[in-house]
């Protein structure tokens, strides 16, 4: 392979997901999510290796934590990192012109960091009944019409498609805070975090684990299907949607007589 | 640590339950609300009650799971565009072993429903005559639950035909599972897999798209 070549690789690979990415149908619902996996082959291995981890490192470790740390304890630690999402939260409703959900957010972030001590408190819910909006830049992007593209599983991270991605990393970006703290403390709350997040789905993946004919499958569907859900708001703490499901899925054509 | 999937099987097991004793009076008027409503108190009765074992419990709601929910249509949406492949006997067949496979998947965690509460939020008329109605499941410890039911009439009665839990819906993530053993075996290949799976409750060993 000639030098040339070779350097146009990563620019042809970029033109690809940029293609992926900007798709004429917004919104688009799918039949089966396998017609959003184009990538199944490589994604497969992807998720075994991703599974393999986890049974083999972090399962265990978060189970240990799980063990050692009292419930409310574990509830204190997902309310600080939830509290420490607020720019990211925040900058997505402003991003998506929904002013109700960003004064909500606002006001959970002052009320939880003062009278919840820091953020380990949830009194914005507890006591104040204030709703807690989820988004982040990869539902602003569908938001504002752009697709999932093709589903995809990152290594380490898990499912994913390649909207969210770019959301992803976007939204570390706003999440300023590890700027201005030292990188072995940004870096040690990371691990808590996941192990924290970790330990509280403990009994739900192996559920699911233990449950699905095809594990894969039905992680993919329930990743595609709950952000699809969130972009159009008919899940998630904010301002809420009622509109009718996908034709696709309850009138299938193949079915009918 | 409350589940969420056990919370969306107790929804499962809640909608399309209800004791026979009181089927005659659900009568033609009822609305999708007051289905939803009525079938998950009476649920909530039967998981409550001490004098049954767990067992009994569970036989107590598969009986059930047939007269609230419409499993030909369920199979028809689960199965799609593979439907017309299937022959009579297999659909049949298919029907019983999705039927037993939901009870076995999810009725063993029915222990931990007991201290849940269902409350209907609201509903909307579908396409074609569906309605869905919405309901938030209350857990003594988590957020709550966002669940929908799925309706659609058979004849004068409101069937079961889908829930959606927080976003996700069933039939759609069992179409997804289902999809890629059809494509690589067929009817006989999705029968036998979930024939293992109930029988062992264990996964089946699958080749399948990017396993060589």
């Amino acid at each position: 392979m000639s030098i040339a070549r070779r350097l146009l690789r990563p620019r042809l690979v970029a033109a690809l997901v940029a293609s992926a990415v900007v798709v004429s149908a917004p919104h688009a619902a799918f039949a089966d999510s396998a017609e959003k996996d184009p990538w199944v082959s490589l994604n497969r291995p992807i998720f075994r290796f991703n599974d393999a981890l986890d049974r083999y490192a972090l399962e265990p470790v978060a189970k240990g934590y799980d063990f050692i740390l009292p419930e409310i304890v574990e509830g204190w630690v997902t309310n600080f990192f939830a509290n420490l999402w607020f720019p990211v939260v925040f900058t997505n409703c402003v991003l998506q012109a929904k002013p109700q959900e960003a004064t909500q957010s606002l006001a959970r972030f002052m009320l939880n960091s003062t009278i919840g001590l820091g953020g380990f408190g949830n009194p914005a819910t507890a006591w104040f009944k204030v709703p807690s909006p989820h988004e982040d830049f990869g539902q602003t992007l569908g938001f504002w019409g752009i697709d999932t593209g093709p589903y995809l599983v990152l290594p380490l991270l898990g499912p994913s498609n390649v909207r969210d991605t770019f959301g992803r990393v976007a939204d570390s970006a706003t999440r300023v805070w590890p700027y201005f703290v030292p990188w072995y403390v940004s870096s040690g709350s990371g691990v808590v975090e996941i192990v924290n997040t970790r330990a509280r789905y403990l009994e739900d993946v192996k559920d699911l684990r233990e449950s699905s004919v095809d594990y894969y499958a039905a992680v993919r569907d329930a990743y595609l299907q709950r952000r699809q859900a969130l972009v159009e708001d008919r899940v998630g703490g904010g301002e809420k949607r009622n509109q009718p499901s996908q034709d696709e899925l309850y009138y299938p054509e193949s079915t009918q007589k | 640590m409350k589940r969420f999937l056990s919370a969306l099987a107790f929804a499962v097991v809640a909608a399309v339950a209800s004791p026979a004793a009181v089927e005659h009076s659900l009568a033609a008027t009822q609305t999708p609300e007051q289905f939803v409503e009525q079938t998950s108190n009476e649920v909530l009765g039967i998981l409550r009650d001490k004098a049954l074992s767990q067992d009994a419990k569970i036989a107590k709601l598969e009986i059930m799971l047939d007269r609230r929910s419409d499993f030909e249509t369920i199979s028809k949406l689960v199965l799609a565009v593979h439907y017309k492949q299937f022959s009579d006997a297999q659909k049949k067949d298919f029907e019983n072993l999705l039927h037993r496979y939901l009870t076995t998947t999810y009725g063993h965690q029915i222990d931990n429903y007991a201290n849940e509460t269902v409350s209907v939020v609201g509903g909307r008329p579908e396409a074609r005559g569906d309605y869905t109605v919405q309901t938030r499941i209350k857990r003594s410890t988590g957020a709550d639950l966002a669940v929908e039911y799925r309706l659609r009439k058979v004849g004068e009665d409101w069937r079961l035909i889908d829930v959606i839990g927080e976003g996700i819906s069933l039939v759609s993530n069992l179409r997804s599972q289902f999809g890629e053993i059809l494509n690589a075996g067929g009817p006989d290949r999705l029968l036998t897999v979930l024939r293992e799976k109930n029988a062992s409750g264990t996964p089946a060993k699958l080749p399948l798209a990017g396993e060589k």
